[in-house]
């Protein structure tokens, strides 16, 4: 059996069009009770196939008082794990009739390992931040975004938060670990005259207050982001392509996550319904031998930017480490949670979840490294060269990227989506780059790994949060441009709506 | 008495918040206007600012608090004109024309206008396109007997303070207290506290001149519980107070007191022994029971407000949730036997937190005779109204960015002749005979829908088992001629609807009075709303025992039975 709690401060304050929004503070305990029925080879975790097994990552969640005695806390405890208790025999039952009834696991490792039993209760985070001065910015901010007619609505916000995570088990693992996160974000909305919606978003995440941007950097930040918020509003739509690119160092991070990062979390490994695409090539040269991948929890930063995927134990319990992914070009391994897999039978420390959720493996820190780093200005005539060699006018440049997803599973296409905010037309011909927008990369894992041919020397760092089956966890993509020699872009969804009838509303005498 | 006149001016033309909303409508009414598709007719404006305060407390500690102002700004545009416009017809979850949006605090009025453009904007083009489906399915539908869209209204002009904000320290220590009475009932499985404060104003501004600015200010205080009994049936209760300012809330020790009764009541339910698999007979309705009973049955016979227009049958046009059978009888029908009656004064008491002297169109709130001798005269109205009552009555109510809807404020229920108590049991009996009955049953209180969880509480769903609208009784009472009373549980209402009241043979000469907050089905959904009824007898009631589909009790002891 275990507890997971989340012991959550938060706090957002927010600004538009140059006053505030009301300052969110909350405070939570939330609880997560997990109980494994059966053995530690065979459980009541494991895969039912079939729709039976539908819901079986919902835990039971409950709000734990956040003074009082310490009765009323085991009250709740005593509830919930009463509850917990309930369906997990329920699901193990069903587990006994499906190993019954089905053919056997293709992959019939056990369902639970044995790692060390850890006790380590760290000091507790708390909240550091001068509201008042940041509000004061934000405010600022926001009236600078709101200046160009075009931008429809806009926010600065602020959103930080102090977590203190518990994980206690019946094994005998006890652990208190502390995170403070702080995002400083700023958001632009407009729509061009096609229907076109342009939502651009900047943001750095940071462990501590003290290294969100200074008051230039804010208020050139909200200037530069509303500029460019109307160059991207006047800029040609892209079309449909297949040829060769680069993806800055945040769009590459974000691509490897979704291309391979996925694919290498253990238990996809031995789920029957998911492609299963690198569960056979161990040992197979899968990138350029100078390229190398690892997931590191335990680095808390990279080239000076804060890591989001930091964490000193996983929701498990067990201690953080790197694994390795690829190694020199080699796929090596996966992320392992405690969920064991054919030649992979201990947890690297990757059992994540948001709370609520049964962990599974999950990336952490993902970062891509070369030993044979090209400067930009470099990669991007190679760039051209490989464009020119394949009869393109253009090859293309995705410098910002909003998001992606993948599918993993068997039933639909193996194939991911990296969702490019905008890009730049890089012609061969030395004609000056020509912004679009509305397009995302798409295509299928092996095809794309494949055709990556050279690493920049300038490492860029994506912190986000990244949603699966337990729920949203943060994390980062750390990698240098990566030049592409061959990938399809498409059109991007567009809107219809036309943009405002009427010019935006503005103080007397400024209209 | 001049320099009193020139403050008030003063502070009349020193609220930029209702500025900045008259000059964005003023705007938008000049230059709004797209194509063919005109102008809009209508366009409302409708702001609440308020401060809310919120904690929730279990088993003496607090789970939640927030103490924060907030300002919803919601608009309502039409488009075409009161024959025929553009609100309440298809997707009634959609809302094309209404919109609502957080806005932000401060007092510039450029940044307000700045979401109110935005909003209007959005509605106005939903508009546009919801009326011309109307057309189109007008167009193609056989019938032509349709009723008006919007109802004129007079033009007011109303101001008043804002409410106070409750501070959290008022309302905590309220709701720790409240939690602490279920330390000493380790029988009861789950219990939590909530005590939350809405205070402020709402201003109403619209097109055709109307200028409402009017308090808003409402304390709820409940106490919820459940128990779950050994064959697995559950049932939730609740002591809650709605009232309209901290002043009105009860003594804390009588809140405690009130806390405690419901805590014993459960715990005496648990070892209450069950019902009868089927009972029909008469049933005396009690106190909350004969409340709930008013609120499930009653109200919503009464709402005015048509359920959004839908394509004809036959149309490909997919709708969800128009067209929905409403539960409303129509006007001249009878709703209960002679001698019975229904009242609603929303400026009876301002003191109650369901009172207001404009309802949320800005209109003047009118005292209304809903059930004279049984039969209907008039239903809770709208400016959207019916073809029954195609003016609004006051009685419009609801959330800013949506379609107002005709809804309750303070409902009585009356008899023009009471019985005392002895004769009341006389009558039970005599009628109890009558279906070879040597006792009959007393409700003396019902679930509450919108606190319940448990399987025995009504919850929206596709599948409304039959139709049945009255939540579980929590206690029941066997009553005998000898004056012996013997509690059950485990019993639901059958079949329960509107027609049900047409059984009604009684009622008591003490009236009761409860404030809630209507978060059930009906026309006061969400909405502070004030009931008052006498102890009610129904000729026929069924209610059989069933549902009690739970789980089994925890294998453990809670702790707090072990400490």
């Amino acid at each position: 059996m275990g507890y997971r709690v989340v012991d959550g401060h938060s706090l957002t304050l927010g600004a538009r069009y140059g006053q505030p929004e009301g300052a969110d503070v909350g405070h939570a305990r939330t609880l997560d009770v997990s109980a494994r029925v059966g053995s530690s080879q065979r459980d009541s975790t494991h895969e039912i196939r079939g729709s039976q097994g539908w819901g079986m990552n919902a835990h039971l969640g409950e709000s734990l008082p956040l003074n009082g005695s310490q009765e009323a806390l085991q009250t709740v405890l005593w509830a919930a794990t009463n509850k917990e208790i309930r369906d997990s025999q329920e699901a193990w039952a069903r587990v006994q009739a499906d190993q019954q009834v089905r053919v056997a696991n293709t992959d019939d490792s056990d369902d639970f390992s044995k790692e060390e039993i850890r006790v380590d209760l760290a000091d507790p985070a708390a909240l550091d931040i001068d509201q008042d001065a940041w509000q004061a910015l934000l405010i600022d901010a926001s009236t600078r975004l709101d200046a160009h007619s075009g931008i429809v609505w806009s926010r600065a916000y602020i959103t930080a938060r102090a977590e203190n995570r518990y994980v206690v088990t019946s094994e005998g693992t006890s652990i208190r670990q502390a995170r403070t996160w702080y995002r400083l974000a700023m958001q632009t909305w407009a729509r061009a005259e096609d229907g076109t919606v342009i939502d651009l978003y900047r943001w750095t995440d940071v462990s501590d207050a003290e290294r969100l941007p200074s008051a230039d950097e804010v208020q050139t930040w909200a200037d530069d982001l509303a500029d460019f918020t109307t160059q991207v509003l006047e800029a040609g739509s892209g079309t449909p392509y297949a040829g060769p690119l680069i993806l800055r160092g945040r769009a590459a991070g974000v691509f490897v996550h979704e291309v391979l990062g996925h694919r290498v979390e253990g238990h996809r490994q031995k789920d029957e319904g998911e492609g299963q695409t690198f569960k056979d090539k161990v040992g197979e040269l899968l990138l350029p031998e100078d390229i190398s991948i690892i997931d590191d929890p335990t680095l808390t930063e990279w080239a000076g930017f804060d890591l989001n995927g930091h964490y000193a134990y996983d929701e498990e319990g067990t201690k953080a480490q790197p694994a390795v992914l690829v190694e020199n070009g080699v796929f090596k391994g996966f992320l392992m949670s405690r969920s064991p897999i054919k030649g992979f039978q201990q947890s690297n420390g990757h059992g994540r979840a948001q709370v609520w959720r049964q962990p599974v493996a999950r990336m952490a820190n993902t970062i891509v490294s070369t030993t044979n780093p090209v400067p930009f200005e470099k990669l991007k005539d190679q760039l051209r060269a490989e464009a020119k060699a394949q009869g393109r006018e253009f090859g293309l440049i995705i410098d910002e990227i909003g998001g992606g997803f993948t599918m993993t599973g068997r039933v639909y296409p193996n194939a991911f989506n990296v969702r490019a905010t905008y890009a730049y037309r890089v012609f061969v011909d030395g004609r000056p780059d020509e912004l679009i927008r509305g397009v995302d990369l798409v295509g299928t894992p092996l095809v794309a790994l494949s055709q990556v041919v050279a690493a920049g020397d300038d490492p860029g760092v994506f912190n986000g949060f990244c949603g699966a089956e337990s729920g949203s966890v943060p994390n980062s993509a750390v990698s240098p441009s990566l030049l592409i020699r061959h990938l399809e872009v498409q059109k991007k969804e567009k809107g219809s709506t036309r943009p405002p009838l009427l010019p935006k509303p503005v103080p007397e005498g400024d209209a | 008495m001049s320099a009193l006149l020139l403050l008030l001016a003063l502070s009349a033309q020193a609220d930029p918040i209702v500025d900045g909303l008259v000059d964005e409508l003023t705007r938008s009414t000049e230059a709004l206007e797209l194509g063919q598709a005109g102008p809009p007719y209508f366009i409302a404006y409708d702001l609440l600012d308020v401060w809310d305060t919120s904690v929730s407390a279990t088993l003496g500690g607090v789970v939640f608090r927030d103490s924060s102002p907030d300002r919803d700004l919601g608009v309502s545009v039409r488009v075409g004109g009161p024959e025929l416009d553009s609100a309440n017809f298809g997707d009634s979850w959609r809302e094309p024309g209404f919109q609502s949006r957080q806005t932000v605090l401060g007092d510039d009025p450029i940044a307000l206008r700045h979401t109110a453009w935005y909003i209007t904007d959005t509605a106005y083009k939903s508009a546009i396109e919801n009326l011309a489906s109307r057309k189109a399915a007008r167009a193609r539908r056989a019938s032509s007997d349709a009723a008006l869209c919007f109802s004129s209204g007079e033009v007011q002009t109303a101001t008043a303070s804002a409410a106070t904000a409750v501070p959290i320290a008022t309302l905590e220590p309220i709701a720790l207290q409240l939690s602490e009475v279920f330390l000493a009932h380790p029988n009861l499985e789950w219990s939590r506290v909530y005590a939350s404060a809405e205070m402020g104003r709402r201003i109403h501004v619209d097109s055709l001149g109307t200028r409402v600015i009017k308090p808003v200010s409402t304390i709820v205080v409940r106490a919820t519980a459940r128990a779950r009994a050994h064959d697995g049936s559950w049932i939730t209760d609740h002591a809650s107070w709605v009232v309209r300012g901290a002043d009105d809330l009860a003594p804390v020790e009588e809140m405690v007191a009130k806390t405690e009764e419901m805590a014993d009541r459960l715990e005496t339910w648990l070892t209450t022994p069950l019902g009868e698999d089927d009972y029909v007979g008469p049933v005396l309705f009690e106190g909350n029971a004969a409340i709930e009973l008013v609120r499930s049955l009653a109200l919503p016979a009464l709402s005015g407000t048509p359920a959004s227009e839908e394509p004809p049958k036959g149309s490909r046009s997919v709708v969800f949730g128009g067209g929905d059978d409403t539960t409303a009888v129509r006007v001249k029908r009878r709703l209960l036997p002679t001698g019975f009656h229904i009242a609603d004064d929303p400026t009876g008491d301002l003191g109650l937190a369901s009172a207001y002297e404009y309802d949320d169109e800005g209109e003047k709130a009118q005292s209304l005779q809903l059930v004279i001798d049984g039969v209907i005269h008039t239903h809770y109205a709208s400016r959207t109204p019916s073809k029954q009552v195609d003016v609004s009555n006051g009685h419009g109510r609801g959330d800013p960015g949506e379609l107002i809807t005709g809804s309750a404020s303070w409902t009585t229920l009356s008899a023009t002749k009471g019985l005392s108590a002895k004769k009341m049991h006389k009558v039970a009996l005599e009628q109890a005979a009558a279906y070879g009955l040597d006792h009959y049953l007393a409700v003396r209180r019902i679930e509450d829908a919108s606190v319940a969880s448990g399987a025995s509480a009504i919850r929206f769903s596709f599948n409304d088992a039959g139709g049945n609208r009255l939540p579980a009784p929590v206690i029941a009472v066997r009553m005998y001629a000898d004056g012996r009373e013997e509690p059950v549980r485990g019993l639901q209402f059958v079949g329960t609807d509107h027609r049900l009241l047409r059984d009604l043979i009684a009622a008591g000469t003490q009236v009761h009075t409860t404030t809630l907050l209507n978060e059930g089905r009906g026309p006061a959904y969400g909405i502070p709303t004030t009931l008052s009824s006498p102890n009610l007898l129904i000729a026929e009631v069924e209610l059989s025992s069933g549902g009690q589909d739970g789980e089994k009790p925890p294998a453990l002891p809670s702790p707090l039975a072990v400490r």
